[in-house]
C-alpha cells in the first residue's frame, strides 16, 4: 500500500510541476524547439520574423529597408517627444535622459499590479503632467514609440519576471498564446510554431521567437505605422474570435508573455513587414 | 309535380342552410383569426424577446470566458434587425443560432482549459 | 425469277425496314438513357461546381489557404495537396466526418472543424464533399 502511496505522490507533485510555468525553461525550450526546426538559421536572425525563413520575400524586404517607410514616423516621433508639455515637463522627465528604454518594456508594474507596457508607460507619463491620453494603436503614440524603439536599436530585451504577480500575468499571457480561440479553432501557436513557416495561401508564418523585436511596424497593408497589439487584433479577427481591447490586461500579458521569449534578442525596430 | 315541389324545398333549405352557415363564417371568423393572429405575434414576440435574452446573456459569457466569436455578433444584430421588420421567423431562427454558437464556444473555452499546456514546447 | 428477284428485294426490303425501326427504337432507347445518364452527370457537376465555390471561397471553407489542388493559384501548404481522393476516400461518410471535425482523428490538426463549429450547413459540406471526391 505504502508504495501506492508514493506513486500518487509522486504524481501528484509532477502534476504540481508541470502546472507551475517556468518562464527559463519555457523560453529555453523555444530556443531548442526553433533551432531543430531550423538547424541552418542563426536565431538571432528571427528578429526579421518571416524574412530569417523566407529568402525570395527577404530579397524584397531588403529593398524595401532602403527606404524605409517608417522613417518619417521616427521623425515625427522626435518632435513628439521633445515637445514640453504645458507644463513646462516632458517625457525625459518620465522617461530619463535616454529615450532608448524598450528593451526593458513591458515590466511588471507591482505598485499598479499590472504590466505596462511602453504605450501605457508614455500615456502615463502624459497624464502625470496634466496632458490627454493619445489613442493606442496608430498616429501619435505610434511615432512616439518608433523614436523610442529606434533609440533602442542594439540593445538585447531584458524582461524581469520576478514577483508571484508577475509570474501570474506571465502565466495568463502564455495560457492565451496556447489556447485554441474562435469558430476557426486556432492557436497562436498553431499558426507559429506548429506550423511555423508553411504557407496560408500567400502568406508564410513566422516563429514566435523575434516577435516582438521590431515594433511599432511600418506594414505595407496598413500604410502606416501601429502597435504591435493592432497585429494581435488581426490575429484573433482571422480566426474569427472578437479581438480583445488595445492594452487591455489579456493583451498585456499576452505581451509580456510574448516578449520574454524574445528576451535576449537585440532590438532593430521600427520594422516594416507587408 | 310533388317530387318536383319537394326537391325545390330541399334545394332551398340547403341554400338557406348554406347562406345561414356563410353569415357566421363571415361574422365569427375573421375575429377569431384576428384573435388568433395577435396571440401568435404576442406570444412569438414573447418568445423572442426571451430567445434574445439568452442570446445575449450566453455572448456575454463568452465574452467573460475570453472566447467569443465574431460570427455571434452578426447573428445577434440580424436577429435584432429582423425582429424590427417584423420578420418573427427570421429573428427566431436568427437568436436560436446565436445561442448554438455561443454554447459550442463555451465548449471550447471549457476543453481548452486542460488542453493548451499539451501544446507548450518542453 | 424476276418475281423471286421481286420477291426477295420485298424481303430485304421488309426486313431493311425491321431492323430500321429496330435500330431506330434501339437508338432511341440508348439516347434516352444516354439522356437520363447526361442529367445524372450534369446534376453531379453543377454539385461539383457549387462545391468548388464552397471550397475556394473565403468566407466559406477557404480551404485553399491549406491544401493545394491541381490547378490552383496560391494555395496554401499547412495541410497536404488533395489529389487522388476518390481512391483514398473510399468511404464518403468518413470525408464528410473528416470536414466536419477534423479533431476526431487528429486531436491536435489545424484543420478547422467546419461542420461542428458551424461554418459550413450540411447542404454545403455534401457539395465540397462531391468536389473533394472529384480532386
Ligand atoms: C491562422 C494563422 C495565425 C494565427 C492563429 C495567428 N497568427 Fe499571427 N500571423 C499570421 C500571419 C500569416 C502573419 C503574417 C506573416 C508573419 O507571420 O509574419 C502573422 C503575423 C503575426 C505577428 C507579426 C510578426 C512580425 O514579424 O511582425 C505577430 C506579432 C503575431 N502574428 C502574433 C500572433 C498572436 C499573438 C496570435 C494569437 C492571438 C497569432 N499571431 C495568431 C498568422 C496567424
Ligand atoms: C488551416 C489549414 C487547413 C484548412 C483551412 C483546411 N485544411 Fe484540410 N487539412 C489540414 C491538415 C493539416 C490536414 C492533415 C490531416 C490532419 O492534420 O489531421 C488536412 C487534411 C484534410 C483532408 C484529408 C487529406 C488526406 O489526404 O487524407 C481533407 C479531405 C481535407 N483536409 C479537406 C479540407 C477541406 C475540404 C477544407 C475546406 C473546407 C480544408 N481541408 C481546410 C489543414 C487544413
Amino acid at each position: 500500500m505504502k508504495w501506492t502511496n508514493l506513486i500518487t505522490l509522486l504524481l501528484a507533485s509532477m502534476m504540481v510541476a508541470s502546472v507551475q510555468a517556468d518562464p527559463e525553461t519555457d523560453r529555453q525550450a523555444l530556443r531548442d524547439f526553433y533551432q531543430q526546426k531550423f538547424p541552418d538559421i542563426d536565431l538571432a536572425e528571427f528578429k526579421n520574423g518571416v524574412y530569417a525563413i523566407d529568402s525570395k520575400m527577404r530579397e524584397q524586404w531588403l529593398e524595401m529597408e532602403d527606404f524605409p517607410a517608417y522613417e518619417i514616423a521616427i521623425d515625427e516621433g522626435e518632435e513628439l517627444y521633445n515637445t514640453p508639455f504645458a507644463n513646462g515637463k516632458s517625457y525625459a522627465d518620465c522617461f530619463g535622459d535616454d529615450p532608448g528604454v524598450k528593451h526593458n518594456y513591458p515590466m511588471f508594474d507591482q505598485a499598479r499590479g499590472g504590466v505596462v507596457t511602453l504605450e501605457v508607460a508614455i500615456n502615463q507619463c502624459r497624464k502625470e503632467h496634466g496632458e490627454a491620453a493619445l489613442p493606442w494603436l496608430v498616429g501619435e503614440l505610434a511615432e512616439i514609440s518608433a523614436y523610442m524603439a529606434y533609440q533602442s536599436r542594439g540593445k538585447s530585451i531584458d524582461i524581469k519576471i520576478d514577483s508571484p504577480e508577475a509570474i501570474a500575468a506571465y502565466d495568463d499571457g502564455e495560457q492565451f498564446y496556447y489556447t485554441r480561440r474562435g469558430q476557426l479553432n486556432f492557436e497562436c501557436s498553431g499558426c507559429h510554431q506548429q506550423n511555423v513557416g508553411k504557407m496560408l495561401r500567400a502568406e508564410r508564418t513566422s516563429p514566435t521567437l523575434g516577435h516582438t523585436t521590431h515594433w511599432p511596424v511600418y506594414r505595407g497593408r496598413w500604410q502606416y505605422v501601429g502597435n504591435i497589439q493592432k497585429r494581435f487584433q488581426e490575429c484573433n479577427i482571422q480566426v474569427r474570435a472578437v479581438p480583445f481591447e488595445a492594452q487591455s490586461e489579456t493583451y498585456r500579458n499576452l505581451e509580456y508573455f510574448l516578449t520574454y521569449m524574445s528576451n535576449g534578442m537585440e532590438l532593430n525596430g521600427p520594422g516594416s513587414r507587408r | 309535380m310533388k317530387i318536383l315541389w319537394i326537391s325545390g324545398l330541399i334545394i332551398l333549405s340547403v341554400a338557406a342552410c348554406d347562406s345561414q352557415e356563410k353569415v357566421t363564417e363571415t361574422a365569427v371568423e375573421p375575429a377569431v383569426a384576428e384573435v388568433a393572429a395577435v396571440v401568435a405575434v404576442v406570444t412569438q414576440t414573447q418568445d423572442f424577446a426571451s430567445l434574445m435574452q439568452q442570446a445575449e446573456d450566453l455572448y456575454m459569457q463568452t465574452k467573460v470566458a475570453k472566447h467569443a466569436w465574431l460570427i455571434n455578433l452578426d447573428r445577434i444584430k440580424d436577429a435584432r434587425l429582423a425582429a424590427e421588420k417584423g420578420d418573427m421567423d427570421t429573428a427566431v431562427a436568427n437568436a436560436e443560432e446565436a445561442i448554438k454558437l455561443s454554447r459550442l464556444a463555451l465548449n471550447q473555452a471549457e476543453s481548452e482549459k486542460s488542453r493548451w499546456q499539451a501544446r507548450v514546447p518542453q | 425469277m424476276l418475281r423471286v428477284f421481286e420477291s426477295v428485294n420485298n424481303l430485304l426490303l421488309t426486313a431493311g425496314i425491321a431492323t430500321a425501326l429496330l435500330l431506330a427504337t434501339g437508338l432511341v432507347d440508348a439516347q434516352e438513357g444516354a439522356i437520363a445518364d447526361n442529367s445524372v452527370e450534369a446534376e453531379l457537376a453543377k454539385r461539383i461546381e457549387t462545391g468548388r465555390g464552397v471550397f475556394e471561397t473565403r468566407r466559406k471553407g477557404n480551404c485553399l489557404s491549406c491544401h493545394l489542388v491541381i490547378g490552383s493559384e496560391l494555395p496554401g501548404n499547412a495541410g497536404p495537396p488533395l489529389i487522388g481522393m476518390q481512391a483514398r476516400w473510399p468511404d464518403r461518410e468518413a470525408l464528410k466526418a473528416q470536414i466536419y471535425d477534423p479533431t476526431l482523428r487528429n486531436p491536435d490538426t489545424i484543420m478547422p472543424p467546419y461542420g461542428l463549429h458551424r461554418m459550413l450547413t450540411d447542404e454545403e459540406l455534401d457539395v465540397l464533399v462531391d468536389y473533394v471526391l472529384s480532386l
